[in-house]
């Protein structure tokens, strides 16, 4: 019986059970998806609506679902986590709003406009990979790169810009289903009494 | 004389060897504790593979030595188990590494 004492490697570990349910992949793929039913539709309001929507969703879930099966530990460096969490989505929100901003007054420069699809996938992919190395997830690295490769898809082959959402947010969704299926199957409900031990 | 006093130097940092933490089972309970502010009873037991009067026993001992601090609670209408290591707790497992980092580069 090998016994870990390093609290950094017990720490990972410990991140990595975090997200072996495959949730926040499922949510990622979700609101990729209203990404590109946003744009096909026009529908500027659906990924806010969406992303709001399916992270309570998630949370609820986690709460229901996953903690009945994997217990629940509240981890010391929670404030310092969402803190990182919190500068990232600021600074991406800022960014956008920017972008929004030149788009609406005209004033975007010509490579800005020529090249506005790629910086925007380009953007959304650093955010995922951002999020994967805080969280150190290596899948997330994959997704990062799925959505940056469909959006240089569309922007030198011509794939149409919504499908460049459409296609990645279906595949990382399908891979969050099976892996939350497979977590279900690994770690069946434990009973109120078991799992306070008896004691 | 020597040789006395030769064993004594090396015996000194075994010495200094928390008892209740060095065995095994507490010390995977403790290592876990040590990166969470709490965890329920489930979440130990998926993490450290034990069984369900394992940890009881285990936890009990800690928990009469001062390190762990265990809350009976209820979630709705089902008890939860909550436990979480205390200042001496963390001391101690602090003061642990550090015997058994010295014992093993001497």
């Amino acid at each position: 019986m090998t016994i870990e004492t390093d609290p950094k490697k017990i720490q990972r570990k410990l991140y990595m059970t975090f997200f072996q349910d495959g949730l926040w992949d499922v949510v990622l793929g979700l609101f990729l998806l209203a990404w590109g039913f946003a744009i096909l539709f026009d529908l500027g309001w659906l990924p806010a609506v969406a992303f709001v929507t399916f992270f309570y969703l998630a949370l609820g879930l986690k709460k229901k679902i996953i903690y009945p099966r994997t217990g629940y530990a509240r981890p010391a460096e929670l404030r310092k986590q969402r803190s990182r969490v919190v500068i990232a989505g600021v600074a991406t929100l800022l960014l956008g709003i920017m972008v929004f901003l030149l788009v609406v007054t005209g004033e975007m420069p010509q490579f800005l406009r020529d090249y506005f699809e790629l910086l925007f996938g380009t953007m959304l992919a650093i955010v995922i990979g951002l999020v994967g190395y805080w969280w150190g997830i290596v899948r997330w690295y994959y997704y990062a790169g799925l959505v940056f490769v469909f959006t240089a898809f569309n922007q030198w082959l011509g794939l149409s810009f919504e499908l460049s959402f459409v296609i990645p947010g279906g595949v990382i969704l399908f891979y969050g289903l099976i892996i939350f299926v497979r977590f279900l199957r690994k770690y069946p409900r434990v009973s109120a009494e078991d799992s306070n031990g008896s004691q | 004389m020597a040789a006395n006093k030769d064993s004594s130097k090396t015996t000194e940092p075994i010495a200094n060897i928390d008892r209740l933490i060095h065995e095994p089972s507490r010390l995977t309970i403790m290592a876990h504790l040590y990166v969470v502010e709490s965890a329920d009873f489930l979440f130990l037991i998926r993490q450290t593979g034990m069984t369900w009067g394992n940890l009881s026993v285990h936890i009990s001992k800690l928990e009469a030595a001062g390190y762990l601090d265990v809350r009976k609670e209820f979630l709705g209408k089902k008890p939860h188990t909550v436990v979480r290591l205390t200042n001496s707790g963390r001391v101690a497992f602090d003061s642990y590494r550090e015997s058994m980092k010295q014992l093993l580069e001497d």
